[in-house]
């Protein structure tokens, strides 16, 4: 997920607000969607990301990250700083982190085996989203 | 904006007096314009410009309206006219151009005008409603015109079309460079398997040794379809010089077979691959063909990122755009089982 929680709330009551209702004609749906959009009103001061999701992210990534650095400790000192505090910015320095990672290695001959462990773990990650994922677009 | 249309009265005003200008009518006035919604890049608008001291004298036309910050962007209205007016002279089936206006005072950005082509635009996801596509003889017969045409593209000069051939180095470490910098100025959170796909790329290079005329964004959903046969082919803003073996593997993307194992929905990929070969008489390397698949979903995935990054910034409050946001995830699977 790319958006963060607060504008995709915004967004959401803002399109179905001025986009949407004023084109319904139908008086039951009309006071469906207003009550649709009351509720995201009340949802987005009540609920926050699943914490525990992104620490599994931040997890699997800077495992790998620091798995790379017992072999190549030089690279500390060109990736992204590891970030402490709340589990949304500890889940992006870890994805950035090891993305770095990924950017150094693939330029180095020789580390198969390290761009393999990343690349597990990318997938991992992937994984990981796609079990969130709820849309049929692009579906096979 | 006007309630009644899709653009402001004022501006149907200045579009309509704008035609009139370069068609010598004396009263011009627009009827049945419609914005055309599928894409979030260049906008297009159609219409009827008609002459009302002349009943008789009417024009249908199209106008591609530069976004004033597409999914896409930069964008060079010029370049885009000059390559279009180019391929007018080809047996590429493109509509008539009428005129190019860069200043933004008609539209409010620059646009260029063109006929329009009546005809439907078939898409993968919604078959059921274009029934030019339902039919598999239509099905067949659309799309050894599609490879026809694509081989035709693949051999029109490209120096006419002012697109800046690469600069010597491979076409396909420029379109690496070009999409790496897209995704680094578009992402919010970083995607380690997009970086493992691009460094997949930079290792298995592919050079096929012609640099040709590219479409880019070639498939279905991006050409029109009148009386069983294509008639247009649209949207040639990612048009480039380029390898033409990125042209096939975009056609053969997963994300436009629509739930098929046909390119573009249209025919079997060994089948399509073989009718370009005896189309265009150059034999496609099958390992060129899997670098640009991955590169191609790579360059899906990219403006995915985009929309998202502009619903974030509060530039628009298109919901379709936040969606993409997780939406891309789809392609990074496809993405996953190819590299």
């Amino acid at each position: 997920m790319q958006n963060s929680l607060d504008r995709l709330f915004e967004g959401l009551s803002i399109s179905l607000r001025d986009s949407v209702l004023p084109a319904l004609s139908d008086d039951f749906a009309q006071a469906q969607l207003s009550a649709a959009i009351e509720i995201l009103g009340n949802l987005a001061t009540r609920v926050s990301w699943r914490e525990d999701q992104f620490e599994q992210v931040a997890r699997i990534a800077e495992q790998t990250v620091q798995q790379v650095l017992i072999s190549h400790p030089e690279f500390e000192s060109l990736l992204p700083t590891a970030v402490e505090g709340a589990a949304i910015d500890r889940r992006d320095s870890a994805l950035a982190r090891l993305s770095s990672t990924v950017r150094i290695l693939s330029a180095l001959p020789g580390e198969h085996e390290a761009v393999e462990a990343c690349r597990t773990a990318a997938s991992e990650l992937l994984a990981v989203e796609i079990d969130l994922l709820r849309t049929g677009m692009y579906r096979p | 904006m006007s309630a009644a249309g899709p653009l402001p009265e004022a501006e149907v005003e200045r579009l309509a007096a704008w035609l009139g200008d370069r068609l010598g009518f004396h009263r011009p006035h627009i009827v049945e314009l419609r914005r055309h919604s599928e894409g979030f890049s260049w906008q297009t608008y159609t219409g009827l410009v008609v002459d009302d001291t002349a009943r008789d004298r009417s024009w249908g036309f199209a106008v591609r309206r530069q976004p004033e910050d597409g999914l896409l962007a930069p964008y060079d209205i010029e370049a885009q006219f000059n390559l279009h007016t180019s391929l007018t002279q080809s047996p590429i089936p493109v509509p008539q151009l009428l005129d190019l206006e860069k200043s933004a005072e008609v539209l409010g950005m620059p646009f260029y005008a063109m006929e329009r082509v009546e005809g439907e635009v078939p898409v993968q996801w919604n078959a059921h409603d274009h029934s030019a596509l339902l039919d598999p003889s239509d099905r067949s017969r659309i799309g050894h015109k599609f490879i026809e045409i694509m081989a035709m593209i693949h051999t029109h000069p490209v120096e006419q079309t002012g697109l800046a051939p690469a600069d010597g180095s491979p076409p396909a470490i420029a379109a690496i460079d070009h999409w790496e910098q897209f995704i680094d100025e578009s992402i919010r959170v970083d995607i380690p398997l997009l970086r493992v796909a691009i460094a997949w790329c930079r290792n298995h290079l592919v050079d096929s040794e012609r640099v040709t005329l590219c479409h880019g964004d070639y498939r279905i959903g991006n050409f029109m379809v009148a009386d069983r046969d294509i008639v247009a082919i649209l949207d040639w803003e990612l048009a480039h010089a380029g390898d033409p073996v990125e042209d096939l593997a975009w056609a053969a993307l997963p994300l436009f077979r629509g739930r098929s194992p046909l390119m573009s929905h249209l025919l079997p990929i060994d089948e399509a691959l073989q009718l370009y070969q005896s189309f265009s008489g150059q034999k496609v390397n099958s390992e060129a063909l899997h670098f640009w698949t991955v590169l191609g979903l790579i360059k899906a995935a990219a403006p995915h990122l985009r929309a998202a990054s502009a619903f974030e910034g509060g530039k628009t409050n298109d919901l379709r755009l936040a969606a993409m946001g997780h939406q891309v995830s789809h392609i990074l699977r496809v993405l996953n089982s190819l590299i």
